[in-house]
C-alpha cells in the first residue's frame, strides 16, 4: 500500500552508543541490499543524518542485528554494523562493546529470548569477530529493568546495570595469562607484571615510575620523561611476552596502578601506549583489575577489595578510578595457593530502551 | 519502576527532524510536558550528544511537535512546536520551525486526523501553528489514503529526492512592522550616509527585509560567503543600507538604535540569473533559478537563505514595480531563488486591488518529509 517498508526494531542506548536493534531475519539476507537498507535507515551520507535515525556522530550510527544462535554455547548471535555518518558506507569488520551492552535486553524485547523474571543471563556470540560474552541483567514483568543506580562515564544519570563477562580473555593474544611465565619481571630496575587478560599489558606501580597515578591524561601526555622511561621497558616486556619487536606496535599496552584516592578499589592509568587514555579502555580495565587480584603481582595488596572478593563464590565488582571517573570491572575468580584462577572478566555497563516500533525504509531502497 | 510508553512518530520535515506526538497521547496537564520531552530527547546531556534519548546533539535534531484538534475554526489541526535544549533544560516555544511544519500535513493524513482525499490526489491541510498563531496550508499528493513519500523533488540539504510538499504561509505581510510595504512604496531611493542615493525595495513578509541590486553597490551578486566575509567594504555598505532602511521602515528611530537591532530588517543584495557556482563548486546555470540572493544575517553572509528571507523575496518579486520584480525572470509557477548553497523553490500569491492596495495572500515554500519510524518512545517513570 505504502511506498515505505516497515522493519520492526527497538531503539536502544547501549553503554555510550545508540542505535536500532533488529532481528536479522527481518532484514535482507544479502549484504549488498542490507547495506543499502541500513544506510537509508540511519540516513548515512549526510553530516547530520537528517533523513534517518542516526545522530550525526559515529556513536549514534550503529546497528545491531540479532538472531537465535546455532552455536552450542551461545543463545544469541549478535551481528554488528558500523554505519558511517557522512558517507553511504557500512563496515561489518569490527564489533562494538558498547552496543553489546544492549544486546541481552534487546533480545528479550525482540522476543528472541523467553523472558523469565529475575536475573537473566544471555550468552552472546559476536558474529563479526567470533568473540563471546555473557550479559547479566534483571527482568521483571517480562521486560528488562532499565532504571537503576549504576552510572557510567559519558551518560548522564544512572540506570540498571548490565554485567558483561567476556569469555576467552585469558591469554587473548599470547595464549597465556602470564606470557613471561612470571608474576613479576624486573626491567631497567622497575618491577612490572606482564599480564594478558583481554589485552596484553605491562603494568607498573605509579610510585616506581615517580608519578602519583592520580594525574589527568593531559598532565601524563606532557610528561615526556615518563614516556622515555617506560617505552624501553615496554619493548623489552614485549620481547619477553613473545610479541617480538614491538617498537612500532601498539601492543602490549602500558598501565600503572596506585592505591585508591577516592572510593574505588585502586587508581589506574592506561597508555595506548604513546598517549594516555582520557578515561579507561574496556579491555585494559579487565587486565588491570585482574592484576590487582593476582598474588605476587605489582598490584597485589594495593587494592581496597570488597569482602568475599577472590573467594570464588560469586562474581564481584572492582571499581577502578580513571582520570574522569570510575569504571566497574566484574571478575569471576578465585585466589588459590597456586595463583589466580580467573574464569572470566567483565565490565558493568547500562542500556536503555529509548523507543520501539517500526523503522521505515523507502521501498525502492529495498528493491534496488 | 517500568518506563512510560508514549505513542510517537519520528519524522524528517525539510532539513530538520523531530519526534511527533498526538495531543491525546500526552498528559492532560501540559505542565508535565517539559520534563517528559527532555527525557525523551536525552536532555540535558553535559556531553552534548543526547545518546540517552532521541536527540542528535544539535538544535536541528532536538525538536518536538505536538498535533491536536484545531482550536480555530479556520484550521484542521493545531500544531505546537518545542525546541529542546541539548546541554540545558530549555523547552522553547517562542518560535515555529518552518521545516517541521512541512511534516504536519502528512502526519495528520497518515494518522487519520484529517480525512484523506477519497480518490488519492492532492491533500490540503490547514495547520494552525500555536507558537505564532498563524495558519499554514500544506498541500501534497496522497496514495492509498497516505501521504506520498517518494518523488523526484530534490531539496538542498537532504540526500536523494522525495514527494514535494507545498507550504503556504498565509497573510505573511507585516510580520515585523504591521505593513507589507512599510514605506508605502514598492521602490524607494534610500539616502545612505557616505554613499548617496541607492535604489531599494523594503518589504515586510514573514520578516522585514531590504533588497538592493548587487550592481548598484559595485558587486555582481554571485560572490560566495567567504569572498563577502573578506570584503569589509561591501559588508559596511550593506550595514549602512540596513540601518537607513531600519529608519525608513519605522523599526528604529535613530541610526544607533538601528545598529542595536541587528536581526531586522535583513539586508540582501539580489541579482538577475547569471551562470555561477555554488559553495560545493557545482555549476549553477542562469536557467536554474529566477532570481539570485546574497543575504546578510546579523552581520554575517548567510550560506544559503533563511526560509523567512526567501518567502519575503518571493512575495517581493510579485509586487509590481519592486526591485526584485524588475530583476527576476518572470515566472507564473514557482520562483526558484539562487543562493550560495543551491536553490530554494518558493511561490507567492500577491493581489493588487483596483485602488492599488497590495495584499500578500501567501508565501509558499516547497519541502519534502519522511516518516522515519512509528511506534512508542519510552521515558523513565
Amino acid at each position: 500500500m505504502n511506498d515505505q517498508r516497515p522493519v520492526p526494531f527497538v531503539f536502544m542506548r547501549g553503554g555510550t552508543s545508540r542505535g536500532p536493534y533488529m532481528r536479522r531475519a527481518d532484514l535482507p539476507a544479502d549484504e549488498e541490499t542490507l547495506s543499502r537498507v541500513l544506510v537509508s535507515m540511519i540516513g548515512a551520507g549526510h553530516p547530520l543524518n537528517i533523513d534517518g535515525l542516526g545522530g550525526g556522530n559515529p556513536v549514534a550510527t550503529k546497528t545491531a542485528m540479532l538472531s537465535a544462535s546455532d552455536d552450542d554455547w551461545a543463545d544469541i548471535d549478535y551481528f554488528f554494523a558500523q554505519v558511517a555518518v557522512d558517507k553511504p558506507l557500512v563496515d561489518y569488520a569490527p564489533t562494538c562493546g558498547n552496543i553489546l551492552s544492549g544486546v541481552g535486553p534487546a533480545a528479550v524485547e525482540l522476543g528472541l529470548i523467553a523472558p523469565r523474571d529475575g536475573e537473566t543471563t544471555v550468552r552472546i556470540r559476536m558474529v563479526n569477530t567470533g568473540a563471546r560474552a555473557e550479559a547479566r541483567f534483571e527482568v521483571r514483568g517480562g521486560h528488562p529493568v532499565y532504571g537503576g543506580a549504576q552510572s557510567i562515564h559519558g551518560v548522564p544519570g544512572s540506570a540498571a546495570p548490565v554485567a558483561l563477562q567476556f569469555m576467552d580473555t585469558i591469554g587473548s593474544r599470547t595464549g597465556a595469562m602470564l606470557p613471561t611465565g612470571r608474576v613479576r619481571d624486573t626491567i631497567d630496575g622497575i618491577e612490572v607484571t606482564c599480564l594478558d587478560v583481554a589485552m596484553p599489558m605491562v603494568i607498573a606501580r605509579a610510585e616506581d615510575l615517580g608519578i602519583t597515578g592520580y594525574e589527568g591524561s593531559g598532565a601524563l601526555d606532557a610528561d615526556t620523561e615518563l614516556f622515555a622511561r617506560f617505552e624501553p621497558i615496554r619493548r623489552e616486556a614485549g620481547r619477553r611476552m613473545g610479541l617480538g619487536d614491538v617498537s612500532d606496535k601498539v601492543v602490549p599496552k602500558f598501565g600503572v596502578l596506585a592505591s585508591p584516592k577516592g572510593e574505588g578499589a585502586a587508581a589506574a592509568r592506561y597508555f595506548m601506549p604513546w598517549k594516555a587514555h582520557p578515561t579507561m579502555a574496556v579491555t585494559g580495565a579487565q587486565c588491570l583489575a585482574a592484576c590487582l587480584m593476582l598474588p605476587g603481582s605489582v598490584g597485589s595488596g594495593m587494592a581496597r577489595l570488597p569482602s568475599g572478593a577472590g573467594q570464588g563464590d560469586a562474581p564481584f565488582t572492582l571499581s577502578l578510578e580513571h582520570p574522569k571517573g570510575t569504571i566497574d570491572v566484574a571478575l569471576d575468580c578465585k585466589v588459590t595457593n597456586a595463583g589466580l584462577d580467573l574464569r572470566s572478566a567483565g565490565i558493568m555497563r547500562t542500556a536503555r530502551l529509548l523507543a520501539r516500533g517500526e523503522a521505515m525504509v523507502p521501498s525502492h531502497v529495498w528493491q534496488g | 519502576m517500568p518506563q512510560i510508553r508514549i505513542p510517537a512518530v519520528f519524522m524528517r520535515g525539510g532539513t530538520s527532524n523531530a519526534l511527533v506526538f498526538k495531543r491525546e497521547d500526552l498528559p492532560e496537564d501540559d505542565a508535565a510536558w517539559p520534563a517528559l520531552f527532555l527525557a525523551a530527547m536525552g536532555s540535558p546531556d553535559p556531553n552534548g550528544r543526547q545518546l540517552n534519548g532521541m536527540g542528535g546533539g544539535i538544535s536541528s535534531l532536538s525538536k518536538i511537535c505536538v498535533i491536536g484538534p484545531p482550536t480555530r475554526k479556520d484550521a484542521d489541526i493545531d500544531y505546537s512546536f518545542f525546541q529542546i535544549g541539548v546541554t540545558d533544560e530549555t523547552v522553547d516555544t517562542s518560535g515555529n520551525c518552518g521545516n517541521m511544519s512541512s511534516a504536519m500535513g502528512p502526519f495528520a493524513i497518515d494518522e487519520g486526523l484529517v480525512p484523506a482525499p477519497p480518490d488519492g490526489g492532492e491533500a490540503v491541510v490547514r495547520i494552525h501553528n500555536t507558537n505564532t498563531d498563524k495558519i499554514i496550508v500544506g498541500r501534497f499528493q496522497t496514495e492509498g489514503g497516505k501521504a506520498r513519500v517518494s518523488g523526484d523533488f530534490a531539496l538542498d540539504g537532504v540526500s536523494g529526492t522525495g514527494a514535494p510538499i507545498r507550504l503556504e504561509f498565509l497573510d505573511p505581510g507585516g510580520a515585523g512592522t504591521g505593513r507589507l510595504l512599510p514605506t508605502g512604496q514598492s521602490l524607494d531611493i534610500l539616502e545612505v550616509p557616505g554613499l548617496g542615493p541607492v535604489e531599494a525595495s523594503m518589504v515586510d513578509a514573514a520578516n522585514p527585509c531590504v533588497f538592493v541590486a548587487a550592481e548598484s553597490i559595485g558587486r555582481t551578486g554571485t560572490e560566495l560567503p567567504d569572498a563577502l566575509e573578506a570584503d569589509a567594504e561591501c559588508l559596511a555598505i550593506l550595514e549602512k543600507i540596513r540601518r537607513a532602511a531600519s529608519l525608513a521602515m519605522g523599526i528604529a528611530d535613530t541610526e544607533d538604535e538601528a545598529g542595536r537591532i541587528p536581526s531586522i530588517p535583513k539586508v540582501a543584495m539580489i541579482f538577475a540569473p547569471t551562470d555561477c557556482s555554488t559553495l560545493s563548486g557545482a555549476r549553477q546555470s542562469a536557467a536554474d533559478y529566477e532570481i539570485g540572493i546574497r543575504m546578510i544575517s546579523i552581520g554575517r553572509p548567510h550560506r544559503a537563505v533563511p526560509l523567512t528571507g526567501g518567502i519575503c523575496l518571493a512575495v517581493a518579486t510579485r509586487i509590481p514595480g519592486s526591485l526584485p520584480n524588475r530583476l527576476a525572470r518572470p515566472s507564473e509557477a514557482e520562483i526558484r531563488v539562487g543562493h550560495p548553497s543551491g536553490t530554494l523553490s518558493l511561490d507567492a500569491d500577491v493581489t493588487v486591488s483596483p485602488d492599488g492596495t497590495i495584499h500578500a495572500k501567501h508565501g509558499a515554500v516547497y519541502r519534502t518529509a519522511r516518516r522515519m519510524f512509528e511506534g512508542h518512545v519510552l521515558v523513565p517513570a
